[in-house]
């Protein structure tokens, strides 16, 4: 599904990716961890199409179509969805009418006619429920004065709605405690399908109890240095990150 | 320099026009006129004479050239009046939908009752053209009771000249129980400088909603000097919206002066939308009694070449009052939004509380924003404030729309209505605010479509 | 009641107390009659041995003020100055030129060590010894009525090859650095009193720093009105060429007396690429008594400009005294990527009158500035803050951030915010916020519960309210700041 070849990516000049390749097949799921400042948010941003990221090489396709040519909401269009791990606040837009103004983009890009006011509503409810999404936070600003949790909540409902092919979701569960991690893995694990696939990004092997991956990826300096199944996370959170950076020196 | 010297002799002739349309109504109105209201007129043309037209070297006009507003030339008086096919249409054109509301409408500034649909009772308000209440001592009274009009010389020579208008009383404790709309016609076959005078009296405990809104029947050029004089009494609450969408022949200056005694509350929400040519707005709340609340509110959205100027007084003179100000503008492509507001505290008004906030979005590289914020201060326990900010989208939260797979257009449209909503939101009316709404998304497409 | 009646005999001791530096110093002068004509600038000019140019240029300045109609547009009622009644030229009579600190008149090196002021170098450097690595050099200007009286460490800069003099000095020394930068900063037209200054500029600092030097000591002036019924109209030029760096104080005070003296001063900074220039000022000016009687009208021009990219020019002032202050330090950011910063303390009391702020001319793209300006007002005091943000229409990229507070002691003062923001290009971002307040009478309490007494508390609310812009100052400026705050506002609450 998506195919990353040969990734080299800097901002403001200095070279942040230095070669990544990464094949995800669709339904599965990768796990991507690393020390910090060792480029797993920026991969990230770089393939939501972030501006300030420059690519200086290599190539991102999903399902054959060239990612790095496409507009960000053309990359989501085409299914493409980042978690953010600072969601942004927006006052004076409501949640509601984002997620209906996101839905029917992506709706018309694929030829599909927008949805109606009563069956955007039936959807709305219904994947709030899925994700455990409090109902009075639909009506609010989007993400304005939300806690850390539901502005993560957000994120796994607009998932819900959107339905892309692939997510990616950046150090979802930093700052989130027990329950709000166990509501959103829950949530994950309740979208994933054999149709689309996710990445998870993260710092600690915690969230990988909640999400099982099939794959683990570990990133240091640019690149991924070492590549396993589930167990190479727990064998990362016994010996550190330390190990990595001594076999990579 | 000879281009200085051309333009200069026609803001004369301008301010010429002016002073002989003076003259003539003068002469008519003598004997019809109580002498006190003659006695205002020729000291409102000295006022007038003595400021001229004012140029950018006049603190209160330094962003807004006339200059180029004053080259055509007006008729004084309008040539004749349109038909009711025309008025109906304006009525239409002004409609809101949704809007359970009674409507007055004025043709060419006179009340026109045939199209207007008012309550049927008669005991509680009172709304007479001015034409037929300006001999009353009533009238005489309550003519410049706050305004001025030294330092205001469009007030000024309105003074001078008026013929007509509406006049409205609110009697005690009377509340209106719909809105009033009031939809001014203007439609003639040449061009027009009007100078329409209204006042509105809100009296003890009364309560009122009032949207004004105006339609130019004609591709002639329109002028519109107008002065409104409100008074909000005791424990009285008026509601004041203004909506200002035109055309490109429109230039507006329209100057709202508000007098509130105790315990009493005035909303003020001036909307100005594309796509008059000049709109200035001289709004002065004058709190002439303890404990009251203020709130004005104003959006203005400016496009191509096109100047939006609001400024707004708010003379605190006694103690315990509170006011907040918040004007939000969009600077479309090529235009010039100004705000210039002032919060006076003076030594008795102890425990104000006056805030005020300007915000301003410059959508396209060619705009101009100048905003004059300021706080003159004179009593030590108060809280005041004011903020200003001027700036462009906000990078981060555009780039979090678009990896939704909203477009990059949709996403600046719903930016902007986001940026419009701490303004449209307070509109308690879910008509007006829908209607306004609507308003600022098809301007945006607008404006959009020529960038 | 009983703290009440003790905070009015604080009040009323205060009031009566004397401006510490009003004494006047019995030297003989040179004074010309007062009046202002062609005369009296050919006089001046003559006295300098100035060029040809110079002159010509005071003239214009001369003519150009008789033209001029006084500013209208501040928030007081402007005095009436009969420019007529002062005299343009004072000096103390030692026509000798001086060949070392040894014989400047010691009853003028006495005067300005009363002030605080250490004019020998000898002195200065066996103090640094005794405090190795405290106390840092300080290299003073001073200038006496109409001319600069004592340079110090001047043969120590110029090892650097840094330029550190009066400016007469520099006009006779360095002519061409002086042609090529006085007055293009402020031209002679720029307003009556810089106009006023251009013609009759009597002397002032000149400081050049090289390429790639950083001046390693802070230069300052120290100026000081002695003479009656005369103004001063001083002039400083500062120069910072490619990546120098130069750290500048300025200190005033002058002597007690009934009738208002003007100080019409220009002040011009000019930085290259990668230069920086930091001034800092302490304006002591005699205030007037508690009825307003007598007090130094401040009308002054300051104005820096950001020539070269990555340049800097920060205003520092803390503003106590004068009768009446005018003053509006400026930048025009003019290289890309060039930064401008004003931080202002300024406190009125008494009948005192304050209108001051700044202007930023944002030209080049990516320049930055911010703007703190904190007013105290007490008494009568009136404070305005008047300040302009200009962003051009090529200024890509612009930044500007303002904070600017009022605090209000007593119920009879006045604070007052005039900021003026204009933007003409889509991609700058201004943000500008003020409040006003009185002081907290809830943290008075705090501290009066904790055994501090009113006046020290305000002392303390007040100083720790000014903090951000006491942060910029030099330290040892900092410190005398700090006392001077405190000393001006006790007793301020009633």
């Amino acid at each position: 599904m998506l195919s990353i070849k040969n990734l080299y990516a800097s901002v403001e000049d200095k070279q942040i990716l230095k070669g990544i390749n990464l094949e995800v097949g669709a339904g599965e799921v990768h796990a991507i961890m690393g020390p910090n400042g060792s480029g797993k948010s920026s991969l990230a941003s770089v393939l939501a199409g972030r501006e300030n990221y420059e690519v200086t090489e290599g190539t991102v396709t999903m399902d054959g179509k060239d990612l790095l040519d496409l507009a960000p909401e053309d990359r989501a269009r085409e299914g493409l969805f980042l978690a953010f791990q600072y969601p942004v606040e927006i006052p004076g837009v409501s949640n509601i009418n984002f997620l209906k103004t996101a839905l029917n983009e992506i709706r018309s890009y694929h030829g599909k006619a927008p949805l109606d006011a009563k069956r955007f509503l039936q959807l709305t409810k219904e994947k709030q429920k899925l994700v455990e999404f409090d109902a009075k936070l639909v009506n609010r600003s989007l993400n304005e004065g939300f806690s850390g949790g539901e502005k993560k909540r957000n994120e796994i409902l607009q998932l819900a709605m959107l339905e892309p092919k692939l997510a990616i979701l950046d150090e979802t569960d930093s700052g989130l405690d027990i329950d709000a991690l166990r509501i959103v893995s829950n949530g994950v694990n309740k979208l994933r399908s054999k149709d689309n696939a996710f990445i998870l990004i993260t710092h600690y092997q915690r969230l990988l109890e909640y999400i099982v991956p099939d794959f683990v990826h570990v990133l240091y300096n640019g690149r991924i240095v070492k590549s396993g199944g589930k167990d190479l996370a727990l064998e990362l959170e016994e010996k550190g990150y330390d190990w990595i950076k001594e076999e990579n020196k | 320099m000879s281009q200085q010297v051309v333009e200069n002799s026609n803001s004369l002739s301008l301010k010429d026009s002016l002073i002989k349309e003076f003259e003539l109504t003068y002469s008519k109105n003598q004997g019809n006129e109580p002498e006190a209201l003659l006695q205002k007129r020729e000291a409102a043309l000295g006022a007038f004479q003595c400021a001229g037209i004012p140029t950018i070297k006049n603190e209160e006009w330094r962003f807004t050239n006339l200059v180029p507003f004053l080259k055509d030339s007006y008729q004084m008086q309008p040539s004749g009046m349109p038909g009711s096919d025309v008025i109906e249409k304006a009525i239409v054109r002004a409609t809101v939908k949704g809007l359970d509301a009674y409507r007055l409408v004025l043709v060419n500034g006179q009340i026109d009752f045939s199209f207007s649909q008012l309550p049927d009772y008669q005991e509680g308000w009172l709304i007479r053209p001015v034409s037929e209440v300006k001999g009353t001592e009533a009238f005489a009274a309550a003519l410049n009771s706050t305004l001025p009009i030294e330092k205001y010389p469009f007030a000024a020579i309105n003074t001078a000249c008026f013929s007509d208008g509406f006049y409205m009383e609110l009697n005690n404790d009377f509340q209106l129980d719909k809105p009033l709309q009031i939809i001014h016609v203007y439609s003639d076959q040449e061009n027009l400088f009007l100078q329409p005078r209204n006042i509105i009296k809100v009296r003890r405990g009364a309560l009122a909603e009032v949207l004004e809104s105006s339609v130019l029947m004609s591709d002639k050029l329109l002028f519109v000097n107008g002065v409104t004089e409100i008074q909000v009494q005791e424990n009285a609450h008026f509601k004041h919206a203004h909506f200002q969408v035109g055309e490109a022949q429109e230039r507006w200056i329209m100057h709202t002066q508000v007098e509130q005694l105790r315990d009493s509350r005035y909303d003020n929400y001036t909307l100005t939308l594309p796509h008059a040519d000049l709109v200035r707005n001289n709004l002065n709340v004058i709190l002439d009694g303890p404990s009251t609340e203020t709130h004005l509110y104003g959006l203005y959205m400016v496009e191509n070449k096109h100047v939006v100027d609001n400024h707004s007084l708010v003379d605190h003179r006694h103690p315990n009052c509170m006011s907040n100000q918040l004007y939000k503008g969009v600077i479309l492509d090529g235009g010039k939004g100004v705000f210039n507001g002032k919060i006076y505290v003076h030594r008795p008004a102890q425990k104000t509380n006056a805030f005020q906030q300007n915000n301003n979005l410059l959508f396209t590289p060619n705009g101009t924003i100048n905003s004059k914020p300021q706080l003159e201060i004179y009593a030590d326990d108060v809280k005041c404030s004011h903020g200003s900010t001027v700036g462009q989208f906000d990078e981060e939260a555009l780039f979090y729309l678009r990896s939704r797979g909203i477009g990059a257009d949709t996403a600046h449209s719903l930016m902007i209505t986001a940026f419009a909503f701490d303004v449209t939101s307070k509109i308690e009316n879910e008509a007006l605010r829908n209607h306004i709404e609507q308003l600022i998304e098809k301007t945006i497409a607008q404006a959009q479509a020529v960038i | 009641m009983a703290n009440k009646e003790k905070d009015e005999d604080i009040l009323e001791q205060i009031s009566n107390q004397e401006y510490e530096f009003g004494f006047s110093t019995d030297i003989e002068m040179d004074i010309l009659p007062a009046g202002l004509n062609e005369d009296v600038i050919r006089f001046i000019s003559q006295k300098k041995n100035e060029p040809e140019w110079l002159l010509e240029w005071r003239l214009k300045g001369l003519h150009t003020f008789e033209r001029q109609a006084m500013p209208d547009w501040q928030n007081f009622e402007m005095p009436a100055i009969n420019f007529q009644d002062i005299s343009y030229y004072a000096a103390p009579k030692n026509k000798k030129k001086l060949g070392s600190m040894d014989e400047v008149d010691p009853e003028l090196l006495a005067t300005f060590a009363k002030l605080g002021i250490p004019l020998n170098e000898q002195k200065i450097l066996a103090g640094v010894e005794e405090l190795e690595g405290e106390k840092p050099q300080v290299a003073v200007d001073a200038v006496f009525d109409s001319v600069s009286v004592a340079t110090t460490f001047k043969a120590e800069l110029a090892k650097l090859g840094i330029i550190f003099c009066s400016i007469s000095e520099a006009v006779q020394e360095h002519p061409e650095l002086v042609r090529k930068y006085l007055g293009t900063v402020v031209p002679y037209s720029d307003n009556k009193f810089a106009s006023l200054n251009t013609a009759a500029f009597s002397d002032g600092s000149f400081v050049y720093i090289p390429k790639g030097v950083r001046c390693p000591m802070e230069l300052s002036t120290y100026f000081r009105i002695n003479t009656e019924n005369t103004g001063q109209f001083e002039r400083t030029l500062i120069v910072a060429d490619e990546g120098a760096y130069v750290s500048y104080l300025e200190g005033c005070t002058a002597p007690k007396r009934d009738e208002n003296q003007l100080h019409a001063a220009i002040v011009e900074l000019i930085a290259m690429d990668n230069a920086e220039i930091k001034y800092s000022t302490v304006q002591n000016w005699f205030p007037g008594d508690k009825d307003g009687k007598g007090g130094i009208y401040n009308f002054v021009t300051k104005r820096g400009a950001c020539r070269g990219k990555n340049s800097k020019i920060s205003w520092t002032q803390v503003e106590t005294g004068s009768a009446i202050t005018w003053k509006y330090p400026s930048v025009i950011l003019q290289g890309d990527n060039s930064v401008g910063e004003f931080y202002s303390v300024a406190v009125t009391k008494n009948k005192q009158i304050a209108d001051t702020g700044t202007k930023i001319y944002h030209l080049g793209k990516n320049t930055r500035s911010r703007i703190i300006s904190k007013g105290i007002s007490a008494g009568f005091g009136q404070n305005s803050y008047r300040g302009l943000v200009q962003v051009g229409s090529k200024a890509d990229n612009a930044r500007n951030f303002t904070q600017c507070d009022s605090l209000l002691i007593g119920d009879l003062c006045g604070a007052h915010t005039f900021p003026y923001i204009e933007s003409k290009n889509n991609t700058a971002t201004i943000e500008h916020e003020a409040t006003t307040s009185k002081i907290g009478e809830d943290q008075i309490f705090y501290l009066n519960q904790r055994g501090i007494d009113t006046e020290q508390a305000v002392a303390l609310i007040v100083n720790g309210y000014a903090r951000e812009v006491l942060n910029q100052l030099p330290m040892e400026f900092a410190v005398e700041a700090q006392k001077l705050l405190s000393l001006t506002l006790e007793g301020s609450v009633g």
